[in-house]
């Protein structure tokens, strides 16, 4: 009872101070009102708290690029395939432009600049017909018009330009 | 000799009109050494594959178009003349055209050069002495084969745009013409071994 008639005093005579104990003590920490304004405000972001792990944050900020790499390999799966087919089927053909519009040629056209680098490294390595799927995808020509004609020079060409662009 | 299944599929007159393998398969447009029915026919095997649009090989003097007139102006700068038929003559050295109609149908070959703006260039060929043929399918093996129609055929049967339709102009060339020509030809290999050197 003395103690409190004390208090009381103290309270009477420093109001100020007191009331800035009593709300020291009875407010949440700076870091736990973060969470909960995390919970409330900001429920999008990412929650820093004893639940979460850290590798899960680095894993979801990662996200995109794993979903990169499965994109990648998709169309070089999907590149291999259609490369495979139509080197079959156009055998016989002596004709560049009829190799050219073949419907699994066009569809490889289709698969964008993805294809590009399995491209410029197929025609590195295998040194399949695919300039005019470059020259469609990318819409240019690295090689001398004066060279036209002449595989190699137009080989050598599509390859140095795709080592400057660094896609091989 | 074995069958060439692969060509017996793509051409179904040839394994009854009768064919001798000739060659080893020389593989796709840009790999080494390989060389087409046009270049074959051309007797030209160092260039690649010959076709007139802006990634084959073509003579530098001719225009390059994907046209039967382009086709029979470049083997007129080599010597050859349109003529009627496909015998054998003595003194003459004989190739012939393929093509097709793009509806890729049979129909009426046209009696003139100007009536060929629907038809598309497909394959060529080359007399032997003996009167039969001589063909490179593509990027596969050279065939001698007995007779024109051996080649026929038309589609769209896989959907492969490999169909050569039919023989529709036969040239020929003196056998003089054609020692000049050859001369010719090796001189300008000769010129290109020593630019590329250089």
């Amino acid at each position: 009872m003395e103690t409190a008639g004390v208090m009381d005093s103290i309270d009477m005579f420093y109001p100020a101070k007191r009331a800035r104990e009593r709300n020291f003590y009875q407010h949440p920490s700076p870091k736990k009102r973060y969470a909960d304004w995390c919970r409330v405000k900001a429920p999008d972001r990412i929650i820093l708290d004893s639940s979460l792990v850290v590798s899960d944050v680095v894993t979801s900020a990662f996200e995109h690029v794993k979903d990169a790499e499965d994109v990648k390999r998709t169309v070089e799966n999907e590149f291999n395939r259609l490369a495979r087919e139509w080197s079959a089927a156009v055998g016989n053909i002596s004709s560049l432009t009829a190799m050219a519009e073949h419907p699994k040629y066009r569809e490889i056209i289709d698969l964008g600049w993805d294809v590009v680098p399995f491209l410029l490294h197929d025609l590195q390595r295998n040194r399949r017909f695919w300039f005019p799927a470059l020259t469609k995808i990318t819409t240019i020509q690295p090689y001398d018009p004066r060279d036209t004609g002449n595989s190699k020079r137009m080989i050598d060409a599509w390859i140095e330009w795709g080592k400057k662009k660094q896609l091989i | 000799m074995a069958a060439l299944l692969h060509l017996e599929i793509g051409f179904p007159k040839l394994a009854s009109a009768g064919y001798e393998k000739t060659s080893e398969a020389t593989g796709g447009p840009l790999a080494p050494g390989s060389y087409n029915c046009i270049a074959w026919a051309a007797e030209d095997t160092h260039h690649g594959f010959w076709w007139p649009d802006q990634y084959g090989y073509w003579p530098f003097w001719i225009k390059r178009e994907v046209t039967i007139p382009c086709f029979v102006k470049t083997f007129r700068s080599l010597g050859y003349r349109i003529c009627g038929h496909s015998r054998r003559q003595v003194l003459f050295h004989k190739v012939v055209l393929y093509a097709i109609h793009r509806s890729r149908n049979p129909m009426p070959v046209p009696t003139s050069l100007a009536g060929f703006t629907e038809w598309e260039p497909t394959h060529m060929a080359r007399q032997l002495p003996d009167g039969s043929w001589t063909s490179k399918c593509g990027g596969k093996e050279d065939i001698a084969h007995f007779t024109l129609d051996a080649l026929e055929s038309y589609g769209p049967r896989h959907g492969a745009l490999d169909e050569y339709g039919c023989p529709v102009i036969y040239m020929r060339r003196f056998v003089v013409i054609t020692a000049v020509v050859r001369l010719g030809q090796f001189l300008q290999r000769i010129y290109e071994l020593i630019s590329d050197n250089n």
